[in-house]
């Protein structure tokens, strides 16, 4: 339960892992590293989240995951498949979407255009092979919006537009980074409605967020991340109940 | 009337602009810069025609301009991939990229001096000297085709932009070119085609001028009336560098035609420091 995941070479091999991150170094600038050696693993299923405050590395681990980022050290397969070197397109190819940090809505473009952008990817036909049913059954406020700039939509529905967006891409593993950022209480938990829906249908994610409470509330394991390196793992559970993790993320 | 025929002739002259106003826009909106080579690139492909007019004199001149516009397009597009994105990779600053269009600008004019020879070329073709009657007045008869070519022009773009994955991608790629990244469009590829089709346009655009102008290096001054068209009409608009370009049109040959002659260009550009002064964000600019 506890740091078990703190060293690469602790990743038991016997369970094949969906993703395995294992001692990733990131950096910005050459020389200096934002990630510090990074390891953690997420099973298929599984919703894992990754808390940490501002600065901590979380959105940089995303944007590596993601390919925006190169990975200096370490390795990331993704169904035992090596993601390094991997372009953005690559890796959603290989299954993997993301609901960027703030949103990031295409706001000249409509609510259908932008979820069609999410199918990019697994484009064939343009127009009727697009699988909008079940994505406006999950987010019915955006059938009725579907024609409406995004850029006119108020923050809570551009979150549903880009994780509607990401579930376009009939994803494998679907990072969310930062998804209740900015929102009013209300509509966080929609979102974290949404989320434990999503994990219900057998979704794999990795959630990044500040809200530690309502994180782990939804996942099954947790990692904490602090200055560039996971300080802490386990599952949710008992991470919550950790005195240290109440003081530090849970406000108690 | 003749105010009836100065105001078709500002009308053709006007298409000109739109069509080379909105290539500034679509690379501003794709690229986030400012293409002081969109004239020159419209100078190459009223040369290129030209040569394809000499090389295969059978062709109608109506099939010259999609082989124009598509030889320029492969030009923009091997310009886009080979200078000016190692330049956007490499963070260059806005300052330098605008510096770098000028430059390729000057290479293509001069470049167009060394190929084509430095008089100006009249196309062989009969549309060059031909009349269609308008009520008792005598019009180029390329005047039609162009107005034509333009209106399919801006229905065809309007189609690729909202029917096709790619136009989907371009502008999805110009709204937030990271984003649309992790959707998995290739930027560079984006910003390229988006390049590539502004300069196709701007081909168009001059082998239709050919016939009533002569196609010479210094053609692409034009391009400079065509981005006051483009701000004017609120830079990074389709339908703003439209209006634009046929507001600049109408505008300069008639006031030319009140004024005087002399004065068209610096019309053109009253108008648009006019129109600002008013409107600074352009006809089609939103507040703010």
């Amino acid at each position: 339960m506890n740091a078990s995941h703190l060293s690469p070479a602790s990743i038991t091999i016997d369970e094949p892992k969906l993703l395995a991150v294992s001692g990733i170094r990131v950096s910005y600038v050459a020389g200096v590293d934002v990630l510090h050696g990074v390891s953690l693993d997420v099973s298929a299923g599984e919703v894992v989240c990754l808390l940490g405050r501002n600065g901590a590395g979380k959105t940089t681990l995303i944007n590596a995951l993601c390919g925006l980022l190169p990975v200096n050290a370490g390795q990331v397969t993704f169904d035992g498949k090596s993601l390094l070197g991997l372009k953005p397109s690559g890796i959603v190819a290989a299954g993997i979407a993301v609901v960027p940090e703030g949103r990031r809505v295409f706001s000249n473009l409509t609510v259908a255009e932008n979820l069609a952008m999410g199918a990019y990817s697994r484009r064939t036909g343009f127009g009727p092979s697009w699988h909008f049913e079940r994505v406006y059954d999950l987010f019915p406020r955006l059938a009725e919006r579907r024609d409406q700039l995004a850029g006119t939509l108020s923050g809570g529905e551009q979150q549903m537009v880009a994780m509607a967006r990401a579930m376009m891409a009939q994803p494998r593993l679907l990072l969310l980074d930062e998804p209740s950022m900015g929102l009013a209480p209300l509509l966080i938990e929609l979102i974290f409605d949404t989320i434990n829906r999503f994990a219900k249908e057998g979704m794999t994610i990795l959630l990044v967020e500040q809200n530690a409470a309502a994180a782990l509330d939804v996942a099954d394991r947790a990692y904490v991340l602090e200055r560039g390196s996971i300080v802490r793992s386990g599952l949710a559970a008992s991470l919550e109940s950790d005195p240290e993790i109440q003081r530090s993320y849970l406000g108690v | 009337m003749n105010l009836s025929l100065q105001l078709l002739s500002g009308l053709a002259v006007g298409c000109i602009y739109s069509l080379v106003a909105v290539g500034f826009s679509m690379v501003y909106r794709a690229m986030g810069l400012v293409n002081f080579a969109q004239g020159d690139l419209m100078m190459v492909g009223a040369f290129v025609g030209y040569s394809i007019i000499i090389s295969a004199p059978a062709l109608p001149f109506w099939l010259v301009v999609p082989f124009a516009a598509a030889l320029t397009a492969s030009l923009g597009y091997v310009i886009a991939q080979s200078a000016l994105w190692p330049a956007i990779q490499r963070g260059a600053s806005q300052t330098y990229l605008v510096l770098l269009t000028l430059g390729i600008g000057i290479v293509l004019s001069n470049g167009a001096r060394l190929i084509w020879g430095a008089n100006p070329r009249v196309y062989p073709i009969p549309l060059t000297h031909e009349t269609i009657r308008v009520g008792q007045y005598p019009v180029p008869a390329v005047y039609p085709l162009i107005g034509l070519t333009m209106v399919v022009l801006i229905v065809g773009l309007h189609l690729l932009f909202t029917r096709t994955w790619l136009g989907l991608a371009l502008r999805a790629a110009a709204d937030d070119a990271q984003t649309a990244s992790i959707m998995g469009v290739n930027r560079r590829f984006a910003s390229a085609a988006s390049f590539a089709l502004a300069s196709g346009i701007g081909a168009a655009a001059g082998v239709l001028y050919a016939p009533i102008t002569f196609v010479s290096a210094d053609m692409g001054m034009l391009g400079i009336k065509a981005f006051a068209a483009a701000v004017l009409g609120s830079l990074g608009s389709i339908p703003g560098s439209v209006i634009g370009g046929l507001v600049i049109g109408i505008g300069e040959t008639l006031g030319g035609q009140l004024v005087s002659s002399e004065y068209q260009d610096s019309l053109a550009f009253l108008l648009m420091i006019g129109i600002l002064l008013v409107k600074p964000t352009g006809l089609m600019g939103k507040r703010g």
